[in-house]
């Protein structure tokens, strides 16, 4: 049977130009985004966001990234400190073991991203374990595999499938995402689903981690940043919504 | 099981307009240089229209392969050392269906909007150069 078409959900780099944000905004809904996640915004973004219309361009969510300048932990835990409670999305680019194997059992981070060259050796069976048990997301931008230099390729693309056949083993789940960082990086929903699945050798998975499982972890949490969010799997109960009990 | 063949819409956009050999170099030489020689010959691929007007072809593919021509698309930035943006828009089991989507009000829409997006960011990215 058929279904409702699939609503498919980008994220764009944290590189984008502010001035550039509204034209990839409008280059992604041509494209057939139907949502975009903005990485780091600023509060010249947010101005943009609120005087734009919602018809021309897809629903916007706010993330945080944290690259990989900021790589020092005490750094990284007072960002997260500060803002974990306003973006339903927290993502951390991974660079060294050290940080990939925290970041992988931290509970206020939801999605770990690597870079193409450093994912087979960042990525190991024991991590992929931590991520699987800590529900946390591989997120591949795949703008990062195809601005590469044509020489850089085939180990890139290597890397990455290394990776995924571990991520795959200890089913973790993943999501894949154009990471544009201007408008030329961007490309429609089926072409990256085509590319993931010469990654993968796979027809359907590569669909599902461009609309579903992002758009599961968005609604997930969404009600993380809810003041009745206490710890994973605790939520304060509204007594006004609770039934009343008449005494006899 | 018997290879069916699709036909695949893709929609180029370039600082000067392209020819039809143009349109074949562009993918056939991306495709060649993800899958090689053999499997460009697997996915059988064959330039079956192109309209100079709308700057749009339509590509002959194995329907098992569809995705190669797709994921080959993702790697294309520039051609003759300008800018270039190529995008899939639909897949279809007939020419005359492709033809018929290739020219439809909604896609040549977007095209427009596409053409004009892309060589204004051109034309400020070159003037800021």
């Amino acid at each position: 049977m058929f279904g409702l078409p699939r609503k498919f959900i980008d994220s764009f780099s944290a590189e984008v130009p502010e001035h550039e944000l509204e034209i990839c905004l409008r280059v992604a809904k041509y494209l057939g985004f139907s949502q975009v996640w903005i990485s780091n915004p600023t509060k010249a973004t947010k101005d943009i966001l609120k005087q734009s219309s919602t018809l021309k361009y897809p629903k916007v969510f706010q993330r945080i990234d944290i690259g990989l300048n900021d790589n020092d932990k005490a750094k990284i835990i007072s960002t997260l400190r500060q803002k974990r409670r306003h973006f339903p999305i927290i993502a951390i680019t991974c660079a060294t073991p050290d940080i990939t194997a925290w970041a992988a059992q931290d509970n206020r981070i939801d999605i770990l991203k690597f870079r193409p060259f450093e994912i087979g050796k960042l990525l190991t069976r024991s991590v992929a374990k931590l991520m699987n048990n800590h529900n946390k997301c591989l997120e591949i931008s795949l703008a990062d595999l195809y601005t590469l230099p044509y020489r850089s390729h085939i180990a890139a693309i290597r890397n990455i499938r290394n990776a995924f056949t571990e991520i795959i083993r200890k089913h973790v789940s993943y999501i894949f995402s154009s990471g544009a960082a201007n408008i030329e990086h961007l490309r429609t929903p089926r072409e990256l689903a085509s590319l993931g699945q010469i990654l993968l050798n796979s027809t359907q998975l590569p669909l599902n981690a461009l609309s579903v499982t992002p758009h599961s972890l968005l609604t997930q949490n969404l009600r993380k940043i809810t003041p009745d969010y206490v710890i994973p799997g605790v939520f304060k109960v509204n007594p006004s919504n609770q039934p009343k009990f008449e005494e006899e | 099981m018997d290879e069916r063949v699709r036909y695949i819409n893709i929609r180029m956009i370039s600082q000067s307009s392209l020819t039809e050999k143009d349109a074949w170099h562009v993918v056939s030489s991306e495709i060649r240089r993800l899958v090689g020689t053999v499997g460009a010959a697997d996915i059988g691929l064959f330039l079956a229209f192109f309209d100079p007007k709308t700057q749009g072809g339509i590509f002959r593919v194995a329907h098992k392969y569809i995705h190669r021509v797709r994921g080959a698309l993702c790697f294309v930035q520039k051609w003759n050392q300008n800018p270039f943006f190529a995008y899939s828009e639909n897949v279809s089991g007939t020419l005359k269906t492709a033809k018929e989507e290739l020219l439809s009000t909604g896609h040549l829409h977007r095209a427009s909007a596409f053409n004009k997006i892309f060589h204004n960011y051109w034309k400020s990215s070159f003037d800021d150069d």
